[in-house]
């Protein structure tokens, strides 16, 4: 019995994310263009059924539910070499809409118009499961669509779903340069309030950090490129539950991992080594062994969330999924050398949780079915950091800015959410206050018991079994 | 010696008459009287010196005719008188007689013997001073005289006449009867008489003689019948006979000698010399008969034999060549068994029946039978070994057992193979012959070496597909009008079998009646002739390769044991697929199976899906259903074996399938009818089951798979036992985890939220070290436990399939494998004792296993706890990390230890248990010290 999980993709950037996801998905299942198995693909031992059901005609087709107020993208897609795999009763798209222009609350106002289609899409797909396991958002929280409508189908599912996983990828606008669209600090405002509220796993994508990785470990630049390492670390990290093994085989297996207190569920990634037909340039020589991997992983500009940790930042959970030809013990003892080297800091108040789960990789992603072998080991490492608070701060920050001088203001007040008032901004913003408090309160010793902020924090603010400076 | 005649063996002799042996006074009774030659004194012809040399012819070479020259003038007158009376008186003459006076002294001392006083009874020996040299008689008389009036007349004992006894005493030492001894099967040789004695000899030390020699006689005796009456029973076993005909040969030797040496054979110290020896050969003899009275099979003789051998190796050495010699041939027929139980030889082994001849058994027999297999005891061929022989070492005996199951194994599969019956495919069985010892040790290698030769050309003939037998095979059968040539028989092993039939009557007889080298042997042991006197050349290396008879076959042992292996392996790991078995195995009962410990969970602990339990005026719908073990609204607990049917229905069979090419695999059946079952427990057990709550709950369920033959060469009940063991402690954990995963998401994914300080946030807290807790033991468990050396096993029988795939390219069979079907099994067993060590499942860590299950049972009363959720979570929080303290503690202690204390102990081991201990050390919560821990 499948656990599975339904895909929603809102907005350009998750449509986008989510082809490149579903396209990376049948090369490693084996599945043609058309959902067909391609016949070589006899070796078993994965579970498509978790992200594909299998039509009256045998054909697999991904349990995806495609959204976009306008249809460019969608059609785009559709018209890619993939685009067939698609059940076309799970896309939805205005056809003559123009997008939600950039406005969180227009996305959020077509959703609600929208409502009933969405449902009965996601209880048509719901119905269609034996064991729904949970949900998995691709959005962007910068722009409109993906924001708005996220966020409303984020509240949708939480009120309808209520038992059920709710994960999300969520591309984070660069926030640290001259923003590409003025009131991304609201509308990631008011989605972050959605993802801290109605989800249980958000994994942070952050596009500065994506460029960043592209540039300088790729050298490359371009959309399709960050598309690519995110549906790359999307695919590491459903491997698990792709390829099960005897742990972090399901959602709930892998979340339970990482997030120990409801609201702390903000995830960081990093993966490497990063190679693939498309970041040829990638191809750097590496020394792949399972210590190399989990070091890399732990470094900064690996990671695809661009915090500025501070002193007291410290790890309160770590998960890394090693992919490839590992041998177990030497991952265990990779472990332990990190952990002897205390590279890691970790939460005074709770476990050091590091955890490591072992996958098989796809045998169809190497020789003779591609051209270049892949790497011998890869690893993906998702961490629940305290640092992250510090990206929220910076969007605070920048929803400060904006909102002081009550900047673009008049195209939300337009829309539905906003007709009665401003109050959402600031229950948004508070949200955001509580999400930043309640990190800082995880780095201190007395989390779980609630002693007073005043109180120094033990050790420093990080667990003294580690004395890293820099939390990672 | 007296030979005369007696009418009664009892009859006294007459001890007054002087003994016929003694020279008589008077010798004038003789036939003839005493030649005298009528030559007086007064006779001028008595001769001047004496009789003879007078009548003696002169030398005719020198003698010339002529005057004597010594012999007075005949002119004289010389005037014969009868005495001196007619001398003139007073005058002094000499007196010319006094010469002749003196020759008839001289008369008297040559006597004339002739056989004439022999024979007279009345002749009477001149007696001896002394009473030890005046004979036997005279001691008999002064024995007589002195005891007689005393105490009755036989207190001295009744003289039986010499002949008679001495007769006896042979027949009695030859194992006869005669006249003063019978046999009495029970007693054996019986005296008629307890106070005969021999003359010359006091009573004892007549006994002593006659005890003696009794006890010879009835050893001899014994030893016949042995001989003769094991030709006569049916269940006697080739050994017994070959020991029958050693027994008998060395008994004719016996014979002989004593029948050879009788004649020089006088007294009875001669022959109670003449049997020293033989009583020597009887004494072990008769031992090693007696060793062997219980024993049943050709290698319990055997082994019987060289232990009585080896025990009068030290006392005897002049009789060890004999010795080993029977042993030899008490050996043969149990060599011969065993070659034949090899391959080495054509025809049925009897030896295969007793043990046990092939790979594995029946799991459901064992099972109905009650035996409970140890999980430390292996099924390697140790009872086997034991039966096998004494003389067989261990590693020899691993080597035949294991040769003889391949064997047997590749016989079940393939009853046409050549290398199952090698002759009728042109492979010519090695005969050892007697000479074929040490000595020669390069003859017998150069036999093996053809051999070889011969069976791996067959091999490969096989291999190419020629199933044809060999041109003499075919020669034989060519033209007859026999049944081999009906058309029924046009099976290949049915001709095989025709063809064997025949070659054995064919079979000249053995070359019987000649004196073998036993006999030689035994005859030069028992007159003490040197091995170079005897013929036969035995130093002490043959002795003692006489003693060793694996030694000869050595070399063919090792060459049939390399081509066995490789036939045998090649049979295993490609026709019959060991490797599906064997990854199915790591699927299903080590819960290497992603998608079935899925399945699995599901069914046994998922509280949303729809109970299997039987409830009244519900009807089940046709969905998923599950045991919901630990829910609230399950009553009772275990499951009825319905519920566990309709529950666990399909997830097997949907597990193992999702992992095959759905065109190639068959969906009726999983391999070895791998199917859930119950396991059997003790009543205290069953009891604690029946608590829901405990860590124990599932401790009833268990996989079932039925290895079949011949797969069960490698998966053995015993490796069942194993793999059962592991899944149940896997189980246990997989169960915990799925507690603390539950706990999970009732508390953190209740998006419900919480604020830190409230009793939810002390509850996740518990609820994040416990699932951590878990995590890394299962993440232990599967990844160092089983996962490590599971996949070295992998590796050893990846690097097996690619070794024999380079020995076939190479057209070599057994160069690069020397592995055979005992030794892939001891690397499965060794893999799976390496696993349930890592599990902590040994019980040298059986501590280390108890701490771990009070610290999961924590886990488990902390969910079941209806307070968990209160104030009381920091309390069953404390006693969990108290727990999980005395944990920890334990597992730093033992990993130093099994550092410090023994350096043979496996490092990877002692490295896992270290990452073990870290881990948990470092993943414990800060929470201990912080709370007052309740005891």
């Amino acid at each position: 019995m499948p656990r599975e999980i339904i895909t929603l993709q809102a907005g350009q950037c998750g449509n986008s994310v989510g082809a490149q996801f579903w396209q990376q998905l049948c090369q490693e299942h084996g599945i043609d263009q058309s959902g067909n198995l391609l016949d070589h693909a006899v070796e078993g031992g994965d579970r498509k059924d978790v992200f594909f059901y299998q039509s009256d005609d045998t054909r697999y087709v991904p349990r995806a539910i495609l959204l976009d107020l306008e249809p460019r993208v969608i059609e785009r897609i559709q018209n890619s070499a993939y685009g067939n795999i698609y059940n076309p009763e799970n896309i939805y798209t205005l056809k003559e809409g123009t997008g939600a222009g950039n406005n969180w609350a227009a996305g959020y106002a077509r959703g609600t118009e929208i409502e009933e289609a969405l449902i009965d899409m996601i209880n048509r797909e719901a119905d269609g499961s034996d064991s729904l396991e949970g949900f998995m958002l691709l959005h962007s929280i910068a722009g409109g669509t993906g924001s708005g409508l996220g966020s409303f189908m984020l509240e949708q599912l939480n009120d309808r779903f209520p038992k059920k996983i709710i994960q999300t990828y969520s591309v984070f606008p660069d926030l640290q340069t001259a923003p590409d669209i003025v009131v991304q600090p609201y509308n990631a405002l008011l989605s972050l309030r959605r993802l801290t509220e109605n989800a249980d796993s958000v994994v942070v994508l952050d596009n500065a950090a994506l460029a960043r990785i592209a540039a300088d470990t790729l050298h490359v630049h371009g959309d399709e490129q960050t598309n690519q390492l995110i549906s790359t670390v999307m695919s590491a990290s459903t491997a698990t539950l792709r390829y099960p093994g005897y742990m972090h085989n399901d959602l709930v297996g892998l979340v339970a991992s990482l997030i120990p207190t409801p609201r702390c569920h903000f995830l960081q990634a990093s993966y490497t080594p990063f190679t693939g037909e498309s970041v040829d340039t990638a191809k750097t020589v590496r020394k792949t062994t399972v210590l190399d991997v989990m070091r890399r992983l732990l470094q900064p500009k690996n990671q695809m969330v661009s915090t500025k940790p501070t002193k007291t930042s410290c790890y309160i959970s770590i998960l890394n999924i090693i992919m490839g030809e590992a041998d177990p013990t030497d991952v265990h003892k990779s472990l332990l050398r990190i952990r002897e080297r205390q590279l890691a800091n970790f939460i005074p108040w709770g476990p050091a949780s590091i955890q490591v789960a072992l996958t098989r990789t796809s045998p169809y992603m190497q020789p003779p079915y591609t051209t270049r072998p892949p790497p011998r080991v890869s690893g993906l490492m998702l961490a629940n950091h305290t640092g992250i608070a510090t990206l929220f701060k910076r969007l605070v920050g920048q929803y400060d800015r904006l909102r002081k001088r009550n900047a673009f203001l008049e195209q939300y007040k337009r829309e539905a959410p906003f007709r009665d008032g401003l109050g959402e901004f600031d229950e948004a913003r508070e949200s955001a206050m509580g999400l930043i408090q309640e990190y800082e309160e995880a780095e201190r010793s007395d989390y779980l018991t609630g002693g007073s902020a005043e109180e120094a924090p033990a050790n420093g603010g990080a667990d003294g079994r580690a004395d890293g400076v820099t939390g990672r | 010696m007296d030979f005369q005649r007696h009418d009664s063996p009892f009859q006294p002799p007459n001890l007054d008459i002087p003994s016929t042996l003694v020279v008589a006074d008077e010798c004038d009774h003789g036939l003839f009287a005493p030649l005298e030659f009528d030559l007086k004194p007064d006779n001028p012809y008595t001769p001047a010196r004496y009789l003879e040399a007078d009548l003696q012819l002169p030398d005719l070479d020198t003698f010339e005719f002529g005057l004597l020259e010594d012999v007075e003038a005949l002119n004289d007158t010389i005037t014969s008188s009868d005495d001196g009376s007619c001398l003139p008186v007073g005058e002094h003459t000499e007196d010319v007689w006094a010469f002749a006076r003196g020759h008839e002294t001289l008369l008297d001392r040559p006597e004339f013997r002739t056989w004439e006083t022999f024979l007279d009874e009345a002749h009477g020996e001149p007696c001896s001073a002394f009473v030890s040299e005046a004979g036997p008689k005279s001691f008999d008389i002064l024995l007589r005289s002195a005891t007689l009036g005393r105490r009755g007349n036989y207190i001295h004992g009744r003289i039986a006449r010499a002949d008679v006894l001495f007769r006896s005493l042979l027949d009695l030492g030859c194992g006869r009867q005669s006249v003063l001894f019978f046999w009495d099967e029970e007693k054996g040789f019986v005296q008629l008489d307890q106070d005969v004695r021999a003359t010359g000899l006091s009573l004892e030390a007549s006994q002593s003689v006659i005890a003696e020699m009794l006890h010879t006689g009835t050893m001899m005796r014994r030893l016949q019948t042995f001989s003769d009456n094991t030709y006569l029973t049916e269940t006697t076993s080739p050994a017994h006979i070959a020991l029958a005909k050693s027994v008998a040969v060395v008994l004719d030797v016996l014979e002989a000698h004593v029948r050879m040496s009788i004649a020089s054979t006088r007294s009875l110290l001669q022959l109670q010399d003449l049997f020293s020896r033989p009583k020597q050969v009887l004494l072990s003899m008769k031992a090693i008969v007696a060793a062997v009275e219980d024993a049943t099979s050709n290698e319990q003789v055997s082994s019987a034999v060289l232990e009585q051998v080896q025990i009068s190796q030290s006392d005897r050495s002049w009789l060890h060549p004999v010795l080993s010699a029977v042993f030899a041939r008490a050996s043969k027929p149990g060599m011969d068994d065993i070659c034949r139980w090899i391959g080495l030889l054509p025809g049925p082994a009897t030896v295969g029946r007793r043990l046990k001849s092939s790979y594995g058994y029946d799991p459901a027999g064992l099972e109905a039978s009650g035996a409970n297999v140890s999980l430390m005891a292996s099924v390697a061929p140790s009872d086997d070994l034991q039966q096998l022989s004494e003389f067989v070492s261990e590693a020899d005996g691993t080597v035949i057992i294991e040769i003889a199951r391949s064997l047997r194994l590749i016989e079940e599969q393939c009853p046409d193979h050549h290398i199952v019956l090698p002759q009728v495919w042109n492979v010519e069985a090695v005969e050892l012959s007697a000479d074929d010892t040490l000595a020669n040790i390069q003859r017998i290698i150069e036999k093996a070496e053809l051999y070889t030769a011969q069976l791996m050309r067959a091999i490969k003939d096989y291999s190419c597909g020629k199933r044809r037998p060999s041109p003499d095979y075919a020669r034989i059968t060519k033209g007859s009008s026999t049944t081999e040539n009906l058309a029924w028989a046009c099976n290949d092993a049915q001709q095989l079998n025709f063809l064997h039939t025949g070659a054995r009557f064919l079979r000249s007889p053995e070359a019987l009646g000649l004196p073998d080298e036993l006999y030689n042997l035994t005859l030069c042991a028992v007159q003490s002739l040197t091995a170079s006197e005897s013929g036969t050349v035995d130093d002490a290396r043959s002795l003692r390769l006489r003693l060793d008879p694996i030694g000869i076959i050595k070399p063919l042992l090792s060459s049939q044991a390399r081509l066995v292996n490789a036939v045998s392996l090649r049979l295993l790991l490609r026709p019959n697929h060991l490797r599906k078995h064997l990854d199915l195995q790591h699927s299903f009962q080590l819960i290497g199976n992603g998608t079935f410990l899925s399945r699995l969970r599901t069914a046994l602990f998922d509280p949303d899906i729809e109970t299997a339990e039987r409830q009244s005026g519900v009807l089940r719908s046709s969905g998923t259903l599950g045991l919901r073990l630990g829910a609230p609204a399950r009553r009772s607990w275990p499951p009825a074996s319905s519920e566990l049917r309709l529950s666990l229905m399909g997830i097997l069979s949907d597990s193992y399938h999702s992992h095959r090419d759905p065109s190639m695999m068959d969906m009726s059946t999983l391999p070895g009818d791998l199917s859930f079952a119950i396991r059997s427990l003790p009543d205290e057990e069953i009891e604690q089951i029946s608590d829901p709550q405990s860590l124990v709950a599932l401790d009833f369920l268990r996989l079932q798979y039925n290895a079949p033959n011949p797969v069960n060469a490698v998966i053995t009940p015993v490796a069942l036992q194993k793999y059962d063991n592991i899944f149940q402690c896997l189980l246990r954990l997989i169960r915990v985890h799925y507690v603390t995963t539950q706990m999970y998401m009732q508390g953190v994914l209740d998006r419900a939220g919480g604020k830190p300080g409230q009793p939810r946030m002390l509850h996740l807290g518990a609820v994040q070290a416990m699932h951590v807790f878990v995590s890394v033991l299962m993440s232990y468990c599967f990844d160092l436990g089983v996962a490590a050396p599971w996949r070295k096993f992998t590796a050893s029988l990846d690097r097996l399939h690619t070794e024999l795939a380079l020995e076939d390219a190479d057209d070599q069979l057994g160069t690069r494998v020397v592995l055979g079907l005992d030794g892939l099994r001891l690397l499965h067993e060794n893999t799976l004792d390496d696993i349930r060590g890592r599990l902590l499942l040994r019980r040298r860590d059986l501590h280390l296993r108890e701490a771990i299950d009070a610290v999961l049972t924590e886990v488990l009363e902390f969910y079941y706890s209806p307070n968990a959720g209160s104030n009381q979570a920091p309390i069953l929080h404390g006693k969990f990390e108290k727990k999980l303290s005395t944990l920890c503690t334990l597992l730093h202690e033992s990993a130093r230890k099994q550092g410090s204390k023994n350096a043979g102990i496996n490092m990877e081991d002692r490295e896992a248990l270290s990452i073990l201990s870290e881990q948990l050390n470092v993943g414990r919560s800060a929470f201990c010290g912080e709370h007052d821990i309740p005891d």
